[in-house]
């Protein structure tokens, strides 16, 4: 490049970024002036050494029942069909759906058992996720504040039940940078369970960058179609075709350059030249055929298959190789307000094994120790039945925001561990509480970041992602 | 107001941290509280020592002046002294625990900052209330030294800057740049080369204001300016969250268009949207209006409690309605008093109390509509609607008229009954009968007015029989009349229950007041109108399921009729005989009975459908005493009867009831829209803890009112939403003109004179050019509101036809651009590229308003989203390639190819313009581009014959200027490179071309127009076709 242009391009982007934010830090600068310098150089956001490059959260929607599947109330047994005590209940609201309802308890018809060296019992759903104990912390004593789905994954992955905010791999691609040239920074992938007998859709604001420049918004990873959105070029144009009449257009954005003297033409060319790579590192990246048999296999039946959590677990693992900073799988279903019996082994089944095969396949790439892998939903349900307690085929368990579990493993986090105690009916957080704002706080230290000075001026105030809140939840880090 | 001074300057220098003596030596000058302490103040430390009471440390506030002159053990400032005062010790401590701010505050002054604090001190501490919240005036132009550049008042304010800056404007833009510009600004598409040609050669002086007046005239306008309202108002075709389901919100979005293109004042256009539900009589259109606060999302979620989002709702609508118009964030007073800006939690409430009684559920109550709502005609039964609902207004007139303006026809008829009663001439005319009771066989309600009118309502069966008992005065009866009347309060307006009816008997018999019935025999029976198919005469014959009916096919039925029976043998009626009189419904038609109907007896056989009828007995009794001894009641009773009987007011009503059926008939396919409506009673407001629907603070009602420290409530305002437009528009408000008028600078210069558009408050930028903004605001104002003139002004300006040209070395000096000492170049909106490519392609369908459309999308999107829930049938045909204001709007799901815009969740009113490599690979291969590239290429090669006429003609025709003989080179490489490619590859070409719904012309050869093709799309992916130069 010449030098004149090099010059240029600084000042393109310092420009660029100038006109899409609004009174940014030094710190943000200085990752787009050098895309290459690692979070701990980061004046000003950096305050840790981060004990993580990158985050692939497997993000449950519809809400894990913690009762079936992490948190083990042996308990609970001999409450079987009486009302859960008000004391416990406490007048906490709870949805329209078993408001004023009768509140029979339901113990989890479900087997636990210890896994691995350090005993953490888990439910027999979910032995693969069992087989990974030893590197799991599991945390039974997550709470949030909202009771319906979209408010409370929204808050869990926003900082606020309304939509609008940036979504956490915005904050990080904003405050770290891409890792990658040739791929987003952050990704998003989605899935269902197969009988679609959750009614929750997915948003593009989970994803979102909200008020933060839109180039920070996670890129949907399709499960049909272009994997990327208008990735493949019309039909009649191959690729050798594209690159020459790219080569064309370039040189005619160099002219109007050269007349106009505006620097974001130049942004634009390296953009189109991006566009071009992303053509090939897309598809390349998505093409799974390359992976050998017994990695295939590890991820279980549906992983040949598009769009199924299986396929994107092995993604999420590639993606990681080539540096993307935020992976976000989103796997709907786990909504079992009247199918519990029926249902929750069929989700289970789907998740367990990609799951587990997942930190399985970092690990024995030694990526797991620099990837922090998160498995959780938005919220948890309830101890008591929704429906006839006596009816196996159409009861669950409603809405429940005061205690859920979820897990974490690999970068900076202790394994084998679990993390904060409910009450013995699992319906109030006992010990050790840890709110939506101490997971996000948690997750941004991993990373190398003070949640409380990662800020966006945005209509007059320093808006972060952990609102006003948050505390890092130091026990369970290395 | 202050003055201006190098602030912008010492901003970049500081911002790209250059030199610091250049600092010092800048900032060296008197000192502004607003413009330089304020924000400094403001970022640290009025969270602890500002206007939130709640959160106020060491009770100290630092936002007034009273706040600091509190203070006096020790003096907080001792003005004019650096040395001392607690203010300038803690802000310079080297102890951790005195030192202000605080550490864990996460914020520190730096050296510049604190020694602009202590000049300011040296200057004597002087404090002022935040520039936006004092009144905007209009200064006198500033001097500068060249005095021919500037053209208007927006000229001098910024030539006075630039040249204080040591900067000179740029020469002026060339012509085919400026009609470009012009044309994508004013009307969001680009011109034509006609027009360019035609403005090419215009030599006239006013060749460009006749360009601009052309393009404000146009339709187009409107629809462009539409579009960042309709952002600003998070305008959706669905609600958002589960289900997303889709609402009929567009006949707002087609109102804002039209109120643009009809230059509605600014403060009509902001009182309708807010309150016009609450101007007297409001039209369909003044309901349409207030759309606007219910374009929030709707959560239909399941479980969700209705209270609680309706809450939301309110507190959206709030919060929408001040960014909006004020410029303030007054959101962030929802939980506690606002840390920067005057406006404490209370206030927020009481703006709040104005929203909060809105006569809705907070469910998705209505379709995918939730309540309030109103019934609106579309655009094709708009103008048919329009013209009945006027008539039906004037017609009521009519029917209203005052009683007095009848006074001489009135004394004519009161004449003219006088003497046929005293002459004894009225035998041989209708006499109303009156009867004492009347019964449904089904179970109907009747009811009998006192002249005699009987009113079937309640039950509705399919066929139903009454029997009326009619008193008898002595005398001779020959013929009875029914009369089927229309009736304005029963549904469809009779005379049947159900618009039409079949009446099949009419059977009559005396009833003597000794002895058996008798029943009597008709031998003819006429009507003034039977409905084709039927024969009145089959009422006669008790078998028959004939009979009469009065259906005309042609929405007529809404009129009164008349049938005539006429007695075989006279009836010789003895004092108290009765009449009992069956009308039976026995048709095959369900439904069919009549509603309203008056019954009449003749002592003669000669009667006809003109026939007068004797007033009733009651009117007589008033005909009988002098007029001139009449008490106001009876003189009323007569009036109001004789206006009844007048042919006028008959014949107005038969229009009227036309008119209404008709209205009915249309209204069936009218759509629903959402308005605001108030409940007869307001819902109480209180402050909510957090913002917690369901933890009010205490039990302190609060009720509506605005901003106190922003501007007085004007006098004799209602208290209602209607107050509070008007308190927005009104003179004394220092927001709502400075607000506006830098919106739309933003929309033309790309960033407002106030970069944070949406923060007016103390976090908010400062205006580049303060004076600029306040001679614009009071203009605007003083002028009318007239948005159309404000364009005017700022497009004319010498600023704006500035070329967009830059130098390294002013791009070093002003990277932003704030200084405006050239135009600026920015991308276009995602969706004016597309408008742009469909335009220039020729394949744009301009049509205005309407429902939204589908476009192209790639398969599966929605569905993959939803689970297959939510499905998107693309459209075909001219709905393919209406503008993209028309592109149907999912709130979960935004237009794909539309990057970059608001995310329409919340209001947003600051353009976001970012370049990714997603924005290249949608230009590249979006079908929308890719077909428009196709049908462009098309037609560059059927109008030219050569290669470089071609390519001029493609440059003429996407960027608006002739190529330069480079450019030709490049385009020639790609049409000979994109050949050669498919001469080899023909099948590719076939590909190629395959691509859209649109028909090739197949006379053109498929290798050539494919690259053509390829050509059009490269073109289209130019920075320059892209951008606004």
């Amino acid at each position: 490049m010449h030098p004149t242009d090099k010059h240029n391009q600084a000042i393109t982007r310092r420009h660029f970024f100038g006109k899409t934010s609004i009174g940014i830090g030094s710190a943000a600068l200085a990752t787009l002036l050098n895309e290459d310098s690692p979070a701990a150089e980061i004046p000003g956001i950096s305050h840790f050494a981060p004990k993580a490059k990158r985050v692939i959260y497997l993000f449950q929607n519809g809400a894990p029942t913690h009762l079936d599947l992490f948190d083990y109330k042996p308990s609970m047994n001999k409450y079987r069909g009486t009302d859960l005590p008000d004391s416990v209940q406490q007048g906490q609201r709870l949805t329209t759906m078993t408001q004023g309802k009768a509140r029979k308890v339901l113990p989890t018809p479900w087997k636990f058992r210890p896994y691995g060296e350090s005993g953490t019992y888990m439910s027999e759903l979910v032995p693969h996720m069992g087989s990974i104990a030893d590197d799991l912390c599991l945390v039974r004593s997550m709470y949030s504040e909202a009771i319906n789905h979209a408010p409370a994954i929204t808050f869990l992955l926003t900082g606020s039940e309304m939509p609008g905010r940036p979504s956490m791999g915005a904050w990080l691609s904003y405050g770290l940078g891409s890792g990658n040239e040739d791929l987003p920074t952050f990704c998003a992938m989605t899935s269902r369970d197969r009988e679609a007998s959750c009614g929750q859709i997915f948003y593009e604001w989970y994803w979102g960058a909200g008020f933060l420049p839109t180039h920070h918004q996670g890129v949907k990873f399709r499960g049909v179609g272009d994997p990327v959105l208008y990735l493949s070029n019309p039909k009649g144009i191959d690729r050798g075709l594209r690159k020459d009449l790219l080569d064309q257009l370039s040189q005619l954005n160099h002219l109007r350059q050269l007349e106009v003297g505006d620097p974001e033409i130049l942004t634009r060319i390296s953009q189109y030249e991006m566009a071009y790579r992303m053509q090939a590192s897309v598809p390349e990246l998505a093409d799974i055929t390359t992976e050998p048999q017994h990695i295939l296999d590890m991820y279980g039946p549906d992983v040949m298959e598009r769009g199924t959590f299986s396929q994107n677990c092995l993604l999420a693992r590639r993606l990681a190789e080539k540096g993307v900073r935020f992976i976000q799988l989103m796997h709907a279903g786990w909504d079992q307000h009247n199918n519990l019996p029926t249902q929750l082994a069929v989700q289970a089944r789907d998740t367990d094994q990609p799951a587990a095969a997942l930190v399985k396949d970092l690990k024995q790439r030694g990526l797991l120790d620099e990837t922090l892998v998160i498995w959780g939903g938005e919220f948890g349900r309830t101890p008591f039945a929704q429906g006839d307690m006596n009816n196996q085929k159409q009861h669950g368990r409603d809405h429940h925001p005061y205690c859920f579990s979820l897990w974490m493993a690999g970068g900076g986090i202790k394994g084998g561990t679990t993390y904060g105690e409910s009450d013995e009916f699992g319906y109030n957080v006992a010990e050790n509480g840890v709110h939506v704002h101490d997971l996000q706080a948690t997750i941004l230290h991993l990373l190398g970041i003070d949640h409380e000075r990662l800020t966006y001026k945005f209509q007059g105030r320093e808006f972060r992602l952990t609102d006003v809140h948050g505390q890092v939840v130091k026990p369970i880090l290395t | 107001m202050f003055d201006e001074l190098n602030m912008n300057t010492c901003r970049f220098v500081i911002f790209l941290a250059l030199n610091f003596a250049v600092i010092s030596n800048l900032c060296a000058q008197e000192i502004d509280f607003n413009r330089d302490v304020r924000p400094i103040l403001s970022n640290n430390c009025f969270q602890c020592h500002g206007p939130d009471e709640a959160a106020r440390q060491a009770d100290l506030r630092l936002d007034t002046a009273e706040g600091i002159a509190q203070m006096r053990d020790p003096a907080l400032i001792v003005k004019g002294d650096v040395l001392n005062g607690e203010f300038i010790h803690r802000i310079t401590a080297i102890d951790n625990d005195l030192k202000m701010p605080p550490s864990e505050s996460n914020r520190e002054l730096s050296d510049l900052q604190i020694a602009t604090l202590k000049r300011w001190i040296e200057q004597g501490a002087e404090y002022s209330v935040h520039w936006s919240f004092t009144p905007p005036a209009k200064s006198d132009f500033p001097k500068t030294a060249n005095d021919r550049w500037p053209r208007n008042a927006i000229d001098h304010f910024i030539l006075a800057k630039l040249e204080r800056e040591k900067l000179q404007p740029s020469h002026q833009a060339s012509r085919e740049t400026l009609i470009r510009r012009l044309t994508f600004d004013l009307t969001g598409l680009p011109p034509t080369p006609q027009e360019v040609a035609e403005y090419l050669a215009d030599q006239a002086d006013d060749a460009y204001e006749k360009v601009v007046k052309r393009l404000l005239s146009s339709t187009r306008f409107g629809e462009h300016m539409a579009w960042s309202w309709l952002e600003a108002a998070r305008y959706s075709d669905t609600n958002g969250y589960q289900g997303d389901r889709t609402r009929s919100s567009y006949f707002w979005r087609t109102w804002v268009i039209e109120a643009f293109n009809n230059n509605m004042p600014f403060d009509q256009f902001s009182v309708e949207q807010i309150a016009g539900d609450l101007l007297e009589s409001p039209t369909t259109s003044q309901m349409i209006a207030t759309g606007f606060n219910r374009n929030h999302p709707l959560n239909g979620e399941g479980g969700r409690i209705a209270e609680e989002n309706r809450v939301e709702y309110v507190f959206d609508r709030t919060e929408t309605t001040s960014t909006v118009w004020l410029g303030l964030t007054v959101g962030c007073a929802r939980c506690h008093d606002h840390k920067y800006d005057p406006i404490s939690q209370r206030e927020y409430y009481e703006m709040y109390a104005y929203f909060n009684s809105i006569d809705e559920s907070g469910s998705v109550d209505a379709g995918g509509n939730a309540r309030p709502l109103i019934k609106v005609p579309t655009l094709a039964q708009r103008g048919r609607a329009e013209e009945l609902e006027k008539l039906m207004a004037q017609l009521e007139k009519e029917r209203g008229q005052p009683v007095e303006t009848l006074s001489e026809a009135r004394m004519q008829w009161v004449a003219k009954w006088n003497s046929a009663v005293t002459n004894n001439r009225i035998s041989g005319l209708w006499h109303q009968l009156i009867p004492s009771s009347a019964e449904s066989k089904e179970g109907a309600t009747t009811h009998i007015e006192p002249h005699g009118k009987v009113v079937i309502t309640g039950k509705f069966p399919d066929f139903d029989d009454y029997t009326l008992t009619i008193p008898l005065h002595p005398g001779t009866i020959k013929a009875l009349r029914l009369e089927a009347l229309t009736n304005g309060n029963i549904p469809f307006r009779g005379p049947g229950r159900n618009a039409n009816f079949v009446l099949t008997g009419f059977e009559v018999s005396l009833l003597p007041k000794a002895g058996e019935p008798t029943a009597l025999i008709f031998d003819d029976a006429i009507a003034d109108f039977t409905q084709g198919g039927f024969n009145i005469a089959e009422t006669l014959n008790p078998e028959s399921k004939g009979g009469w009916a009065v259906w005309d096919g042609e929405l007529k039925t809404a009129v009164d009729r008349q049938a005539i029976f006429k007695l075989k043998q006279p009836l010789e009626v003895s004092e108290g005989d009765r009449l009992v009189v069956t009308m039976k419904h026995r048709s095959e038609h369900a439904k069919h009975i009549l509603g309203t109907f008056t019954l009449a007896t003749s002592s003669s056989r000669d009667v006809t459908f003109e026939t007068e009828t004797i007033p009733p007995a009651d009117i007589l009794a008033v005909l009988d005493i002098n007029s001139e001894e009449w008490n106001n009641q009876q003189a009323t009773a007569i009036a109001d009867f004789h206006r009844r009987s007048t042919q006028k007011h008959r014949d107005a009503t038969a229009r009227l009831r036309l008119a209404q059926t008709e209205h009915d008939r249309l209204k069936e396919g009218f759509q629903d829209t959402m308005v605001m409506r108030d409940r007869s009673q307001a819902r109480d407001t209180r402050v909510l803890v957090v913002g917690r629907y369901d933890n009010p603070l205490d039990n302190e009602k609060l009720f509506p009112d605005t901003l106190a420290s922003v501007a007085p409530m004007p006098e004799d305002t209602p208290k209602n939403r209607l107050g509070l437009a008007q308190w927005i528009v009104s003179k004394n408000n220092p927001l709502t003109s400075r607000v506006t008028v830098n919106r739309f600078w933003q929309q033309f210069f790309g960033t407002g004179l106030v970069k944070t558009t949406e923060d007016f408050g103390s976090q908010g930028e400062l205006p580049s050019h303060p004076q600029l903004l306040d001679w614009l605001a009071v203009d605007f104002q003083h002028n009318n509101w007239d948005v159309k003139r404000l364009v005017t002004q700022i497009v004319s300006s010498a600023t704006y036809r500035q070329s967009s040209s830059v130098t390294p070395e002013l791009l070093e000096r002003d990277p932003y651009n704030r200084l405006l000492a050239r135009a600026p170049r920015y991308r276009l909106a995602a969706h004016t590229i597309r408008d742009n490519a469909l335009a220039v392609s020729g394949l744009l369908v301009e049509k205005l308003g309407g429902p939204s459309v589908k476009p192209y999308q790639p398969p599966g999107l929605w569905a993959d989203f939803s689970f297959g829930k939510i499905k998107y049938t693309q459209d075909s045909g001219d709905a393919l390639y209406r503008r993209s204001l028309y592109t149907f709007w999912r709130r979960s799901l935004s237009p794909p190819n539309m990057f970059d815009e608001a995310n329409r969740q919340t209001c947003e009113v600051r353009t976001k313009r970012t370049n990714t490599p997603l924005h290249a690979l949608t230009l590249l291969n979006d079908i929308t581009f890719v077909e428009a590239a196709r049908v462009f290429a098309q037609s560059l090669i059927l109008e030219n014959e050569q290669d470089n006429d071609r390519f001029r003609s493609a440059f003429q025709r996407a960027l608006s200027r002739p190529p330069t003989s480079a450019e030709i080179t490049l385009m020639n490489n790609i049409v000979t490179l994109s050949r050669k490619h498919y001469q080899q590859k023909p099948e590719e070409a076939a590909e190629l071309l395959s691509v859209g719904e649109s028909v090739t012309d197949k006379s053109v050869e498929a290798v050539e127009l494919a690259a053509f093709t390829n050509l059009a799309n490269i073109i289209f992916n130019t920075d320059e076709f892209i951008s606004k130069e």
